[in-house]
């Protein structure tokens, strides 16, 4: 009887485990289909210490509906699209802290763990000391070609995390700056 | 162990389970256990019921497909149930009036009509069909005009999104760039 109890909660067991590698299997299919989409949602811990939460998910859809409402003959807007051609996903988490220190680097570890994969290699890493400021910037080449940026950027109240899958031109990117008349992310007040 | 005597009787003795046993020891059943042993072998067999590994993973991918299926066809019922209810409400006209059928010329000549009114109502009729064509028609037009307007909202939405997402991506590109650019500056100096 002992035996017939124990195997039974075994068998319960193995098909919990099974279910189990299957939600992860689908997600690793998932990945693979995009292997320069990051999960981001593990950033989501940080929701309820921050003061400001900016999270933006586009798709390959999302955008092409975003661009056709950008016009080519707006200066401006043409650039934006001929930066934005081919990129098939942006991703944005961003997170506004009232204080200093209520996050550490540990926070933002799980995107750094998945950034160690042999896909991505770090393009520029900035640290100011002064300003508490750190800026990494990842790429991901396939074929010669970029073809997934990732960007972690922390300050003493901010953490940003940004992930474009797709083929980018960085410096199309920064370009882009200045370009847009939508006021910055504000936290207290104080303008980024 | 106190727990083996529970299980089988072997052990020290608890006296606990003495008392129980006292009390309810009366009840139990006259049968003895070899007379039960078939029940409990029939349950243990069925406890003991394992299904072959690939049978799960089917059965667990078979859910995941129906329940990707289910949410699939709930989103576009709720997407199309929207801009129904949206389109009934930009429209609240009254039903269409029944089509009237000009009687059989030369019928039974229950509703006969005299020869002089029969192209009177004739187009008295083509006006009504005319009418009805028209008003179809800016019933499409309005429903054509709610779905860009739907669109647009979405599309303008989306653009928002991917200006924030833009600026966001490239003042950090800047700030990283302007570093860099720095640091080549401060380089042959240091």
């Amino acid at each position: 009887m002992k035996e017939a109890v124990m195997k039974s909660l075994a068998n319960r067991a193995i098909k919990l485990a099974l279910a189990a590698v299957l939600f992860t299997l689908a997600s690793a299919i998932v990945q693979a289909q995009e292997p320069a989409r990051l999960q981001l949602t593990m950033l989501d811990a940080l929701e309820p210490r921050a003061d400001q939460t900016l999270n933006i998910t586009m798709d390959g859809k999302v955008l092409q509906l975003a661009l056709r409402f950008l016009s080519d003959k707006k200066p401006n807007e043409a650039k934006i699209k001929e930066a934005v051609a081919g990129i098939r996903g942006i991703y944005v988490k961003r997170f506004g802290f009232g204080q200093d220190n209520l996050f550490t680097a540990a926070d933002v570890e799980p995107i750094r763990s998945q950034l160690r994969s042999p896909l991505w290699s770090q393009l520029v890493e900035v640290r100011s000391k002064k300003e508490g400021q750190n800026i990494d910037v990842f790429t991901m080449i396939e074929g010669g070609k970029i073809n997934g940026v990732a960007i972690i950027a922390m300050d003493r109240r901010q953490v940003t995390v940004v992930n474009i899958v797709g083929p980018v031109d960085v410096d199309k990117l920064t370009e882009l700056r200045g370009n847009f008349g939508i006021p910055d992310f504000v936290v207290n007040g104080d303008k980024k | 162990m106190k727990d083996d005597y529970l299980w089988d009787k072997s052990g020290e003795p608890d006296p606990e389970i003495e008392q129980l046993e006292n009390l309810l020891g009366g009840l139990r059943s006259r049968r003895t256990a070899k007379d039960l042993m078939p029940a409990v072998e029939k349950l243990s067999r069925k406890g003991a019921r394992t299904f072959p590994k690939w049978l799960s993973v089917a059965a667990a991918v078979a859910f995941v497909l129906l329940a990707l299926g289910v949410f699939n066809v709930i989103q576009r019922q709720s997407v199309k149930q929207f801009s129904d209810s949206q389109f009934v409400m930009l429209n609240p006209t009254s039903p269409e009036p029944p089509v009237e059928v000009a009687a059989p010329a030369g019928g039974s000549g229950e509703t006969s009509q005299p020869e002089s009114e029969k192209p009177l109502a004739a187009a008295a009729q083509n006006e009504k069909r005319t009418s009805l064509e028209t008003r179809r028609r800016n019933i499409a037009r309005k429903r054509e005009a709610f779905l860009n307007r739907q669109e647009q909202t979405e599309g303008l939405m989306a653009k928002e999104q991917l200006l924030k997402a833009l600026q966001i991506t490239s003042s950090n590109l800047d700030i990283v760039q302007k570093q860099v650019q720095g640091d080549e500056k401060q380089g042959p100096s240091s």
